[in-house]
Parts: structure tokens; sequence; C-alpha cells
């Protein structure tokens, strides 16, 4: 089955590299042979992780960040492995941000536009 | 993105103002067009734009001038631009743009004798949460440290 692996396309994002680190993925999997299809999405906001890397999973979106063009080859073989990568984040949508310094009445907000502006492929 | 215009030449510019001065708002398209095809706004264009607007050359004089990406003179092959504004002084930008001057010669502002590189201020990228950063003919740098800006440099000068 065809990884779906998910970068920011974001200014921001590319700003920091994503573009390389895209391009390092897809040298990657075909190097290893495995198949993958990179979405290029909005980022989630969490700039400080960026380039963001995100794997479809039963569990959810499994992020690592922040990732360089030079920690491809590790991430990959982490996502196809399922094995720990000191890039991991774990689940994307369970990232704690930010609401230490929140009112609790804007969480909702602050959270939901920028997951949005993550999970959904960029034109 | 390079920034290398044609020379100037009054007839080029009266026809690009011709070509634009039917629209609705035209004398910021009118001026882009003119940046676009020279490089910079020739002085001399100001009052052409001026009469074939039926406006004063105060009011387009002052629409030129309060927008610092109009060039009042041609700028050097490469376009370095620093950010300069509060976040990325906050995060090291004042010691990586006097390493910048230091390593092209030049001040802020200014352009290289050999017209290759031309390093500007730039106040905001809205890249503060990977402050400092930069843009290099238009492509976005974020998290600059020495090493990025004297790849930077580097690349411009090339």
């Amino acid at each position: 089955m065809t990884m779906r692996i998910f970068v920011s396309r974001d200014a921001g994002a590319v700003a920091v590299g994503a573009d390389e680190v895209a391009l390092a993925l897809g040298l990657a999997a075909a190097k290893r042979g495995v198949e993958i299809e990179i979405v290029r999405t909005g980022s989630r906001g969490l700039y400080w992780l960026e380039p963001m890397v995100e794997v479809a999973t039963p569990k959810g979106r499994v992020a690592f960040g922040p990732v360089t063009e030079f920690d491809a080859n590790s991430v990959l073989d982490a996502m196809l492995s399922d094995q720990p990568h000191p890039l991991w984040l774990g689940v994307a949508d369970e990232i704690p941000w930010a609401e230490a310094a929140d009112p609790p009445d804007l969480r909702p907000l602050r959270r939901d536009r920028p997951a949005l502006a993550g999970g959904l492929p960029r034109p | 993105m390079m920034s290398v215009g044609e020379p100037w030449n009054p007839a080029r510019g009266a026809e690009i103002i011709a070509e634009h001065s039917h629209l609705e708002g035209p004398t910021l398209v009118i001026l882009h067009a003119l940046q676009e095809a020279f490089g910079y706004v020739p002085e001399a264009a100001i009052p052409m734009v001026a009469s074939a607007l039926n406006l004063s050359r105060a009011e387009i004089h002052g629409v030129f001038t309060f927008y610092h990406d109009f060039r009042r003179a041609p700028a050097g092959r490469h376009v370095l631009k620093l950010c300069r504004a509060e976040a990325c002084q906050a995060a090291g930008g004042d010691t990586l743009a006097a390493r910048a001057e230091a390593k092209l010669g030049i001040a802020l502002g200014d352009t290289t004798a050999d017209d290759l590189v031309t390093l500007e201020p730039i106040y905001c990228l809205g890249l503060c949460a990977t402050a400092p950063s930069a843009m290099l003919d238009g492509r976005l740098i974020g998290r600059l440290d020495e090493a990025r800006i004297d790849a930077l440099v580097a690349e411009a000068q090339r």
C-alpha cells in the first residue's frame, strides 16, 4: 500500500527547508523501492517543529520534526518500521502547544484552524 | 528573480504608462510595470505618470516613496534582504547583519561596486517564529545563523 506522507508547503516551512525535505524523502523512498505519496499541506502553525513531516497510520497521523534533508533516510526508516526516532513527536493532532499561555475559552479556536490548515492538501 | 532591466527609454516608458492608464487605480500598477521593465522607476517617469493620469507630480511622488520596494536606482543582480525588525533583532539579527555587511564590504541599503549584490534591510517577513530571517531574490530563508548567512552571501556573489 502506498504510504502517505505530509509535508507543509507553507512559506514559513519552505523557508526552513520543507522543499528539500520533501525531495530527500522522495529519493530515500526510491532508494528503498518503497511507494510513497507526498502530500503538500498548509502548516499547523507549529513553526518551531517545521519542517514537520507526518505519516498516515491507523493511529492517526504521526509527526516527526524538525526534520532536515539529512534526516530523511532515518525518518523514513522509522516510519516504515514503526521504530523510535529522536524526532518522533507522536500523533500530530495530540501535540499540545501554547495551551499554558492560552485562555481556555480560546483553545478550540486556536487549535482547530491550524489543524485544518495542516490537514488539507494545497493546490 | 533577477532585478536587471532594460535601459531607460522615454518612448518605452510612455508605452508602458499608456498600456495601464485606462485601469481603475492605475498608479501602483504603472509603477510596478515600470520597475518590472527597467529594474527601477526612473525619476523622469514620475512627471510622465502624473501627466497621463491627470494627477500632480507630488501625488505620484508620494505613492512612489511610500512603498520602499520601488527603487529610484537599479539594484544589483541579486538582492539580499535581511529582516531588521524586532523579533529578528531579538534573535541575533544585529550580529548577522553586521556579518553580511562585513563580508560584502557594504552597508545595508548599498550595492556592491561590481553591481552584483544589493543588501537591504526589510521590516518583517512574517517569519518571526523562525527568526532571524532573510530573503534572497524573492526566496525566503528562516533560522539564519552564521553558516547560513555566509552561504547566502556566497550564493548572491555568484
